[in-house]
C-alpha cells in the first residue's frame, strides 16, 4: 500500500561539493512504515536502478519519518535538528523523496540539511501538483491512482452490481485518496449508488462490509488510521476486509494484489521504482535536474488477482484485453514448473531408458534367436551331413555291391525270363503240329540270342570289378582307411559299434583303386558290425589292422569277435548269392572278392582264434 | 457290330527281349499281340474300341504300370490288366489290383499262368462289349418307337396281356396288339420274355 511521508532533516555546516571520483550520496526520505510492502517494493527497484547506473561510487542513506503513525509537525523541528547534525559533514546529491508528506517535507527543510542537494520524488498523485510548486532542481515521478478506472473494472467483471461500497481511513493519505474517488465518483452520480463506509473503526468498518449485498463492488482506497485513530498497516485491514466481505474487493495499490482485490488498474511499483531510481542516476551522472523535469507518471493498467477471480466465480473472459493476470498458480505447470520439469526429464530419462533395456532385451533376444536359428541351422545341417554321409555310405556299398548286385540279378533275370517265353513258345508251336520250321528258327535264334545276353551280363559284372576297369595308382593306404571309418561313423554311432583301426607306421603305399578299396571296406566293415553289433553279449569293437607283409604287398585285416563263419560254411560265403544275414544279397563278399583279386591281391576269411572272424585282404605296393 | 473285329492283347513292357519273347507266347496260341516299349507310346496308340486286354509291366523307367492304369481310368476305357511285377513286388501288385487290374502275375512265373490269365481277360473284355453293345442297340431301337408304342413298351415289361394294354390306354385291343408287334419287329425279339431279358443284359453292362 501506499504510504505518505515526510522528511525530518538536519542542518549541517557547509558541505564540500562533490567532485569526481568522490562518491555520490542519496538519501532516501520515507514518509512510511520502512517496512511498508509498497515501500519495499519501491526501494529495491530504485536502488537496483541506482547501483546499475551510477557511474560514481554511490552511498545510499534512508531516513524514516513514519508519519503516518507520529503525526509530523510534532517532531518537526527535532527532526530537522538532529539531521541537519547528522548531515552536516556529508555532500548529499540526491533526496528520493517518497510520498507527498515526505515531499513536502524536503521541500521546506532540504536546503537547510542536504544543501544543494536535487529533490526526486515518488508516489505523489498527478493531482498533487495542482496545488504545489515546484522548483527546478525537485524532479520525479508522480502516481497515477486509477480509482475511476478501478471502479469500472469492478463493475465489468460483475454485470449485475448496483451499488459500490468506498471504504478508506482517516490518515492524511486515506483522505487524499477519498477525495480523489469521490471526485470520480461524483462525476458518474445517479449511475451508481454508492455507500462511503470511512471515518469508522477498524472493527466497525469489518462488520459493515461483513453485511454489504452481495451485488456491491468494494472499492479499498487504503486504511492507514482508522476512525479512532488507530494507526495501521492497509494491507493488513485489507485482508481482514477482504475475509469479511461478501462481495469482490477492487484496489489500486499494486501490493494489495495477493491480499484480498480481485483486480484494479494499478501502476506497478517496481516500474515506478526503477524509474525513479533513474532520474537520481541521471542527476548523480551530472544532468540537469531542470532539463530532466517531472516525468509522465507510470501509467496503470488492468491487472487481475486469479484466485480472487476463481474465488467469486468471475470468467476471466470478462476481463479486459491486455489485462495481467497473477498468482495463477491453479496451473499445477506455474507452481511447479521445475518439479514438472525435472520430474518429467527422469520419466523420459526412465522412458527412455526404460525403451533402451527393452531394445537391448529384445535385441539381445533377435541374438539369442538368431544364435539358436544358427545352432538350428547348424544342428540341420550336420544332420543334414550325417544323413548325407550315410546315405553315401549306404549309396557306395548298395550301388557298387548291393544294389549292383540287385541290378545285375534284375539284368540277368530279364533274358531268363524271355528265353523261358521263347522255349514256352517254341514248345506250344511244337506241340500244335503246325509245321511252321521258320518261326521255330526264329524263336530258338532268339532263346540263343537272349542267352548270348545273359553271358554278356556276367561278363560285365565281373569287367566291372576287373583290372580292366580299375584305376590302379599308389595310394596312401592309412587316409583311405581313416576316410572308410569316417564315412562309417554314422552307422557305428547308431549301433553302437566302435571301429579300431590301427595302422604300422612304415605303411608303404599301395596300388589301388581307392573307391573300390574302400567299398570292399566298407562291406567287410559292414558285415563285422553286423554281426557283433546286432545282438548282445558281443564286444561291440571292430577292428582294422594294416601292416606291411613284405616289400610286395600290404595285408589289411578286418577282425571281429561275433560269432565267427561256421567251419562248414566257409566255403560258401564267398559264392554269389549267399548270405548269413537277411536283406543282404549275398554278393558282397564274391564281389569283394573279385575286386581285390583285380588289384592283384587276395581275400580270404579266417576264424579269429579268439572267436569271431577275420576278413584279410592283400594289396600290392607302388614299390617299383 | 464293332466286336467282331480280332482281339489283341497289347503288350506294354521296357524290356525288348521280354516284351517280344511274351508277343511270340502270346501268337503260338494264336492270339494277335502288339508290343509297345513305354506307357506313353501305348497310350498314344491306344483306341478304345479295339478289343483285348493288356499286359502290364508295373515297373518301367517312363512311366509307371500304376501311372498307365489311371490314365486309362481316366479315360473311361474298360481294357482288362494284367499286371506283371517283379520278384517282392507285393505292394505293388496290391496297388495295380485296386485300380482295377483283373490279374497280376509275379516274376518269374509260370507261362501257362500268364496265358489262362490273358485268356480269362480277352473274355471279360469280349462280355463286357457285348453287353454294352446290347445296351446301346436297345437305346437305339428305343429311339425309333413311336409315342403310343413307347406306352405300350411300358406296359409289355410290366408284363400285361394286350387286352390289358388296350383297357388301360383306351384303345382297342387289336390296335394294342398291332403296336405290341411293331415294337417287338423294331427290337428284333420273338417275344415280350425275349425283349425283357435284352433290357436285363443291357441293364447289366450300365
Amino acid at each position: 500500500m501506499m504510504v505518505a511521508l515526510s522528511v525530518a532533516p538536519a542542518v549541517a555546516s557547509e558541505p564540500a561539493r562533490n567532485t569526481d571520483g568522490e562518491a555520490r550520496r542519496v538519501v532516501i526520505l520515507n514518509a512510511t512504515d520502512p517496512y511498508l510492502p509498497a515501500f519495499l517494493a519501491l526501494d529495491s527497484a530504485w536502488r537496483e536502478a541506482i547501483r546499475a547506473g551510477s557511474k560514481a561510487p554511490t552511498q545510499l542513506f534512508a531516513e524514516t519519518l513514519d508519519m503516518s503513525r507520529f503525526p509530523q509537525l510534532l517532531f518537526d523541528e527535532d527532526r530537522v535538528a538532529l539531521l541537519r547534525k547528522k548531515y552536516r559533514a556529508l555532500k548529499v546529491d540526491v533526496i528520493v523523496a517518497l510520498a507527498p508528506i515526505a515531499l513536502d517535507f524536503a521541500q521546506r527543510h532540504a536546503a537547510d540539511i542536504w544543501p544543494g542537494a536535487v529533490i526526486v520524488f515518488n508516489s505523489v498523485p498527478v493531482s498533487d501538483f495542482d496545488s504545489r510548486n515546484l522548483d527546478p532542481r525537485t524532479i520525479g515521478v508522480p502516481n497515477q491512482l486509477d480509482f475511476g478506472p478501478t471502479i469500472e473494472l469492478g463493475l465489468r467483471l460483475r454485470p449485475n452490481a448496483r451499488r459500490i461500497a468506498v471504504v478508506a481511513g482517516t490518515a492524511a493519505p486515506d483522505q487524499r485518496h477519498l477525495s480523489h474517488a469521490k471526485a470520480w465518483l461524483a462525476r458518474h452520480a445517479g449511475e451508481l449508488d454508492v455507500q462511503y463506509l470511512v471515518g469508522l473503526t477498524l472493527a466497525d468498518t469489518v462488520a459493515k462490509v461483513q453485511v454489504l449485498p452481495k451485488d456491491t463492488v468494494v472499492l479499498y482506497l487504503a486504511m492507514f488510521r482508522d476512525g479512532a485513530g488507530v494507526p495501521l498497516v492497509p494491507r493488513d485491514v485489507l485482508e481482514q476486509l477482504a475475509a469479511a466481505s461478501p462481495a469482490p474487493v477492487f484496489g489500486v495499490f499494486e501490493t494489495f494484489l495477493g491480499h484480498g482485490i480481485a483486480a484494479g488498474s494499478i501502476a506497478s511499483f517496481a516500474a515506478q521504482g526503477r524509474q525513479t531510481g533513474e532520474l537520481v542516476v541521471r542527476v548523480l551522472n551530472g544532468e540537469d535536474p531542470a532539463a530532466i523535469g517531472v516525468q509522465a507518471p507510470v501509467t496503470p493498467g488492468c491487472i487481475a488477482d486469479w484466485l480472487q477471480l476463481r474465488h467469486w466465480g468471475i470468467d476471466e473472459s470478462l476481463l479486459p484485453p491486455g489485462c495481467e493476470v497473477r498468482f495463477k498458480e491453479a496451473t499445477l505447470w506455474d507452481r511447479y514448473r521445475w518439479q514438472i520439469l525435472a520430474t518429467l526429464a527422469l520419466i523420459l530419462l526412465q522412458t527412455a531408458l526404460i525403451a533402451w533395456l527393452a531394445l537391448s532385451h529384445r535385441r539381445l533376444r533377435q541374438a539369442q534367436t538368431a544364435a539358436q536359428q544358427e545352432h538350428d541351422l547348424r544342428r540341420d545341417a550336420e544332420t543334414l551331413a550325417t544323413r548325407l554321409r550315410d546315405r553315401l555310405g549306404r549309396f557306395s556299398r548298395e550301388q557298387s555291391l548291393g544294389a549292383m548286385a540287385t541290378a545285375i540279378a534284375h539284368e540277368i533275370s530279364q533274358p531268363l525270363i524271355a528265353i523261358q517265353n521263347y522255349a514256352q513258345a517254341a514248345k506250344r508251336r511244337l506241340e500244335s503240329n503246325v509245321d511252321d520250321k521258320p518261326k521255330l528258327l526264329e524263336l530258338y535264334a532268339k532263346i540263343e540270342g537272349q542267352a548270348a545276353r545273359a553271358g554278356t551280363i556276367t561278363q560285365r559284372v565281373r569287367s566291372a570289378v576287373s583290372t580292366s576297369d580299375l584305376e590302379l595308382l599308389p595310394v596312401s593306404l592309412a587316409p583311405l582307411l581313416d576316410e572308410v571309418v569316417r564315412i562309417m561313423e554314422p552307422e557305428t554311432e547308431d549301433r553302437g559299434c566302435h571301429i579300431v583301426c590301427e595302422s604300422a607306421a612304415d605303411l608303404p603305399a599301395v596300388l589301388a583303386d581307392a573307391l573300390q578299396v574302400q567299398l570292399v571296406l566298407v562291406n567287410l566293415l559292414r558285415n563285422a558290425m553286423q554281426s557283433v553289433c546286432s545282438s548282445e553279449g558281443f564286444d561291440k569293437r571292430v577292428f582294422i589292422e594294416a601292416r606291411p607283409v613284405d616289400e610286395r604287398e600290404v595285408q589289411v585285416s578286418v577282425m571281429d569277435r561275433g560269432r565267427g563263419v561256421p567251419p562248414g560254411r566257409v566255403a560258401d560265403i564267398f559264392e554269389p548269392l549267399y548270405s548269413s544275414v537277411s536283406g543282404g544279397m549275398g554278393m558282397g563278399l564274391a564281389i569283394s572278392r573279385a575286386t581285390i583279386e583285380a588289384h592283384g591281391g587276395r581275400l580270404w576269411y579266417e576264424a579269429n582264434p579268439t572267436g569271431g572272424a577275420i576278413f584279410r585282404f592283400t594289396l600290392r605296393t607302388a614299390r617299383p | 457290330m464293332t466286336h467282331t473285329e480280332r482281339q489283341t492283347v497289347f503288350i506294354v513292357d521296357d524290356d525288348a527281349a521280354v516284351r517280344d519273347s511274351i508277343a511270340e507266347l502270346v501268337e503260338s496260341i494264336g492270339l494277335h499281340a502288339e508290343g509297345y516299349a513305354s506307357a506313353p507310346e501305348f497310350l498314344k496308340a491306344f483306341q478304345p474300341e479295339r478289343p483285348g486286354c493288356l499286359v502290364l509291366d508295373v515297373r518301367m523307367a517312363e512311366m509307371s504300370g500304376l501311372v498307365l492304369q489311371e490314365r486309362l481310368n481316366a479315360l473311361g476305357a474298360g481294357i482288362p490288366v494284367i499286371v506283371l511285377t517283379g520278384h517282392g513286388d507285393v505292394p505293388m501288385a496290391v496297388e495295380a489290383m485296386k485300380a482295377g487290374a483283373v490279374d497280376f502275375l509275379q516274376k518269374p512265373y509260370r507261362e501257362q499262368a500268364l496265358l489262362d490269365s490273358i485268356n480269362a481277360a480277352l473274355s471279360m473284355d469280349t462280355a463286357a462289349r457285348r453287353s454294352k453293345a446290347a445296351a446301346e442297340t436297345f437305346e437305339q431301337c428305343l429311339a425309333t418307337l413311336t409315342t403310343r408304342e413307347r406306352e405300350v413298351f411300358d406296359h409289355v415289361l410290366a408284363g400285361e396281356t394286350s387286352k390289358e394294354i388296350a383297357r388301360a390306354l383306351e384303345i382297342s385291343p387289336r390296335t394294342a396288339e398291332a403296336h405290341r408287334h411293331n415294337l417287338l419287329r423294331k427290337f428284333g425279339a420273338g417275344s415280350a420274355k425275349e425283349l425283357m431279358s435284352m433290357l436285363a443284359s443291357s441293364d447289366k453292362e450300365e
